[in-house]
């Protein structure tokens, strides 16, 4: 009488049907569905306190305030500062999510000699023998990005001890001098070109008055601001100025012009109006508007010090430039500072914490800290009709291994003060300057220097200092210094490049890895390879919605993705992030 | 034949049926959980004795309403820096963690999956509850029992923490919030 | 026994398209506070997760009389026969009745999706795969939000963790009621342009109760009569009339329009 197999199966069938009075199936499932819903793989939260700290943005020249919500010590979610006077509580998408950057590849992490990690110390004096070994008419340059700030002071003075040491900034870092915008005011923007509601001054407080203005924008493109734009006029590529001067005529009774009738139409009955972007007959146009120093106008500001613009150094003259990047990315004219160097063998120093901008080009990467990674500054808001200031205390621990540019500079000249002592003394002068009053962030209260026992420890808490204005009728017409505009096409179109390419509007070269939301899991913005062109321009030229296609002008080619448009000026090809230029377009 | 032979097949089944119920009733309950003991021989006893330490000197609400859980090791070092009394257990965890400023990697007897959420200040505040109607009169025990931790799931197996049913329950009798989201994130 | 939650409500927005510059902090803010992951590289409009989504839409004018405007879409908070809810076959949504706002439980789903062909707003997104951060970049999720995993659907909830932080703080002063502004969802906070407002439409003293009455506002497929509680401003009639199209029809090239 052996167990057969049957009397196996019989035992299995008896305790399967006696399992299903247990607790044993419901609770295998039930632990089975917890395990499966909460699958180790996926990323947890940290469970720290809860804690609100302050910064300043300096992703961008708005100065923004930050109000960080912080898990522990790790800042998990950013929001403006209400009450702020730049950015009225408003942070862009870019500032919302900040604290992602130090988490971005391309990061630089340590300093390099060609290519190379070396200590700080041998990179500082390897640029220290090249600036030595310069000769009596090679410059040495500092590309600031953000003229103004005390690290623009570190730079200048040790440029001054040097027999040719030029201080400059990229293109159009300083496009109204002196003055501010007083948008409380205006009731009229002209607009040439500038990205009024796409990233111009301070959005926050540029849409707080949005209401009371008219917006007219002047410029090719079919910008987010061109179609949220009261009016658009769309000029050819590289005729802003003929039409600000055809303005300045029809202002004045002197043309019969439709477009410019229509413009000066709205200019006059929406006073005060100004004018902005563009070039210099910008600046007739804002004489004869009478914006000059004026409320609703452009008010001059106190402690401004113009910079040299790059593009006017000599060509060839630069034996060592070193180059401040932002975390923020603005992107640099390469073409143009190329030109600058000296032919033979010219040094190159990327004072940058990203690995894929100009550190590409670089002999010496001196790794600086990402945003909210130490303690930096924030200069005057841009369009700030009075001068300000304020601190961007660290939220997160810096790796090892960094430099702060102006730091590193300070090591080229020897100075034992660091980077926040410079920081120390600029809050110092502020505070025996006695003018003007400190918005705290915490408490959104406002206070006189004056009145501020500790302002260093108030402005690492979260603040920002604003001057008092200047007195009334300071500024003189012939001050307002403006950008030049953009250049013309270098030849007209013709047979070979019967288009021409404009700049659409460029995703920024880093940003958090969320601004895919933007880019790539919705249509809301244009990738970077995307050619938009008017159908019949589309079709004329054999190509269909949706194509691959190579785009060409005369310094390069570009494989793109055709996006017909019929709201694109017919003619033209918009790429994103391109100089003006004549162009062709062809199927791939 | 014998009655086994007869009877062979049903036999047979009802001994399967009643080895499962034995296996299902008795063993799996306890096979199920994993026993984990404290590192630290804590005594919420001679605390609350001797120390004269009430609940909230220790586990309480933040302003915000938060919980601040188990406390870390500043509320232990605050007093234990130096041997407080004579016991091996005092000295092995000032050795093991005061010193060498080690957080002490308790065992959360409630412990609940990320997506469950749960406001102490809800309940304590304005519910009313007190501390032993959920954890149990765990302020007067002298030893930190071991916890349950499911072996498959990994997360709590104390009766009332081990699923929804004790919270629903509640809820039910004394009509609060019964939706989803209310206690889930 | 007496009910111990505090007076229903029922949470709504009105959102003004004439103040929206289609910016996207929005959007951003929303995947920030939400814990919704980074585009995968094979990611594309119709796969991501954009549970709150800007859409351009233009005057259908050509050049050079075009003119666009933007429309912020997240789950509409249907009041009324709840397509999403009423198809689910796991229950896994369900409408609050102390808030209003359909709750997702994307722990309940088992990724059926019939949900996301119901939702006539398309605004149910789809894990198509795990959730995944750049190294480093876990620290940054919000504690407040779990996070989800592939196979699951998701959508907005008003952000019920602001919901619950609001309703701790509350509880930690012995409070049941919110007072209005204290529980505000992230894109409401963000927008730059302040065009949304958010609060309790069942409360006549709310701006977004009174906004909703006034007779500009209008609901996106309103003849659907699922009662959504997004209502939509504008004084721009071709605004209004585009809006109220099905579907709203997107610059050509840039996304499929939805029939």
């Amino acid at each position: 009488m052996g167990f057969t197999r049957r009397d196996l199966l019989t035992f299995t069938g008896g305790t399967t049907a006696g399992l299903l009075f247990t607790p044993v199936p419901w609770g295998l499932l039930r632990d089975t569905a917890v395990l499966s819903e909460n699958w180790p793989g996926i990323p947890q939260p940290l469970h720290g306190e809860i804690r609100t700290r302050y910064t300043t943005c300096t992703l961008c020249p708005a100065g923004c305030g930050v109000r960080a919500r912080c898990d522990g010590d790790q800042p998990v979610g950013l929001a403006g500062v209400p009450g702020h006077p730049a950015s009225r509580g408003v942070l862009c998408p870019a500032g919302l999510v900040g604290h992602h950057l130090a988490f971005c590849r391309d990061r630089a992490t340590e300093p390099l000699a060609h290519g190379k990690p070396v200590a700080i110390e041998s990179a500082a004096a390897a640029v220290s023998a090249a600036i030595a070994a310069c000769g009596a008419r090679e410059a040495v340059a500092i590309l600031d990005p953000r003229p103004g700030r005390a690290a623009s002071l570190v730079y200048r003075r040790f440029l001054a001890e040097l027999p040719k040491g030029v201080h400059c900034a990229p293109p159009d870092s300083q496009p109204n001098g002196p003055f501010g915008i007083d948008l409380e005011n205006t009731r009229a923007i002209l607009s040439f070109g500038a990205p009024v509601l796409d990233g111009w001054l301070s959005p926050g407080r540029v849409l707080a008055n949005r209401s009371h203005f008219q917006l007219i924008q002047v410029e090719p493109a079919y910008s987010r601001t061109a179609s949220l734009a009261d009016l658009w006029v769309p000029v050819l590529p590289g005729s802003e100025d003929e039409f600000a001067t055809a303005v300045v005529r029809a202002l004045q009774g002197e043309t019969t012009d439709a477009h410019a009738m229509d413009v000066a139409r709205t200019l006059l009955r929406n006073k005060p109006a100004i004018a902005v972007g563009g070039g210099p007959a910008v600046a007739r146009l804002n004489a004869v508007l009478g914006s000059i120093g004026r409320p609703g106008g452009f008010l001059p500001r106190r402690d401004f010090t113009p910079v040299t613009d790059i593009a006017s150094v000599p060509d060839g003259s630069i034996r060592v430039l070193l180059i401040e990047e932002t975390a923020g990315g603005d992107p640099l004219p390469w073409d143009l500072l190329r030109r600058k160097l000296v032919p033979q063998d010219p040094v190159l120093v990327a004072l940058t914490p990203w690995l894929d901008g100009c550190a590409q080009h670089a002999d010496y990467v001196i790794p600086a800290p990402m945003y909210l990674e130490s303690l930096d500054e924030a200069p005057t808001p841009a369009g700030s009709t009075v001068a300000g200031f304020s601190l961007s205390p660290a939220l997160l621990t810096a790796p090892p291994k960094l430099a702060a540019p102006a730091g590193f500079v300070l090591r080229l000249a020897h100075d034992s003060a660091t980077y926040p002592d410079i920081l120390k003394r600029r809050v110092a002068a502020i505070k025996k300057g006695g003018r003007g009053a400190v918005f705290t962030y915490p408490d959104a209260k406002s206070t006189r220097v004056s009145d501020i026992a500790d302002l260093w420890k108030s402005m690492l808490g979260g603040a920002l200092w604003l001057d008092d204005p200047l007195p009334a009728g300071t500024a003189r017409g012939a001050d307002l210094q403006v950008c030049a505009g953009p250049p013309g096409p270098a030849l007209p179109p013709n047979r070979e490049y019967p288009l021409v390419l404009i700049a659409a509007s460029a995703p920024p070269p880093h940003g958090s890895p969320l601004m895919s939301k933007l880019y790539r899991e919705s249509g809301l913005r244009r990738p970077a390879n995307a050619a938009t062109v008017h159908p019949k321009t589309g079709r004329d030229q054999g190509l269909a919605d949706g194509d691959r296609a190579i785009v060409t002008s005369r310094a390069a080619t570009f494989p793109v993705q055709v996006v017909f448009d019929p709201a694109v000026m017919p003619g033209v090809i918009e790429m994103a992030g391109q100089a003006v230029s004549p162009a062709s377009i062809r199927r791939a | 034949m014998t009655l086994f032979q007869k009877h062979r097949g049903q036999i047979l089944f009802l001994a399967g049926v009643a080895v499962a119920l034995a296996a299902g009733w008795r063993a799996f309950p306890v096979l199920r959980f994993q026993r984990v003991p404290q590192p630290v021989a804590f005594s919420h006893k001679i605390h609350t004795d001797k120390a004269g330490a009430k609940c909230e000197d220790c586990h309480s609400l933040r302003d915000d309403g938060a919980w601040a859980g188990i406390p870390s090791l500043d509320k232990c070092a605050g007093c234990h820096a130096q041997p407080m009394g004579t016991s091996v257990e005092e000295k092995r965890f000032i050795d093991g963690y005061v010193t060498p400023n080690r957080e002490i990697p308790w065992q959360v007897y409630s412990r609940q999956p990320e997506n469950v959420y749960f406001s102490h200040a809800a309940h304590i505040k304005l519910a009313h509850l007190e501390c032993r109607q959920c954890h149990g009169a765990q302020g007067e025990s002298d030893a930190l029992g071991p916890a349950r931790v499911d072996r498959i799931s990994g997360y709590s197996g104390s009766p009332h923490f081990q699923d929804m049913d004790a919270c629903e329950d509640c809820h039910r009798q004394r009509g609060a919030a019964n939706s989803c989201l209310a206690c889930h994130k | 026994m007496a009910a111990i939650t505090p007076k229903p409500a029922r949470y709504g927005m009105a959102i003004d398209l004439d103040r929206c510059t289609g910016c996207g902090a929005c959007m951003i803010a929303c995947a920030a506070e939400n814990n919704v992951p980074p585009a995968r590289p094979e990611a594309t409009p119709r796969t991501g997760i954009t549970w709150m989504r800007v859409y351009q839409i233009s005057n259908g004018a050509p050049f050079p009389d075009s003119r666009a405007a933007f429309v912020p879409i997240l789950c509409q908070q249907c009041g009324k026969e709840t397509p999403c809810a009423a198809v689910c076959p796991q229950e896994a949504v369900e409408t609050d009745p102390a808030t209003g706002i359909v709750d997702q439980m994307p722990q309940r789903c088992l990724g059926c999706r019939y949900c996301m062909a119901a939702c006539p707003y398309h605004a149910r997104y789809f894990n198509w795969w795990d959730p995944q951060w750049p190294a480093g970049m876990e620290k940054t999720l919000n504690p407040d939000v779990a996070t989800r995993m592939r196979g699951v659907v998701e959508k907005c909830n008003f952000c019920h963790g602001r919901l619950h932080a609001a309703r701790a703080r509350a509880a930690a002063e012995g409070r049941r009621e919110l007072h209005p502004g204290e529980y505000l969802p992230a894109c409401v906070e963000a927008c730059p342009a302040a065009a949304i407002v958010f609060g309790d439409l069942d409360d006549p003293a709310s701006e977004v109760a009174r906004l909703a009455r006034d007779g500009q506002s209008f609901r996106i497929l309103e003849r659907l009569g699922t009662e959504p509680k997004i209502y939509y401003r504008t004084t721009r009639p071709w605004v209004r009339k585009a809006a109220a199209q099905p579907g709203p029809a997107s610059a050509p090239g840039k996304e499929p329009v939805h029939a």
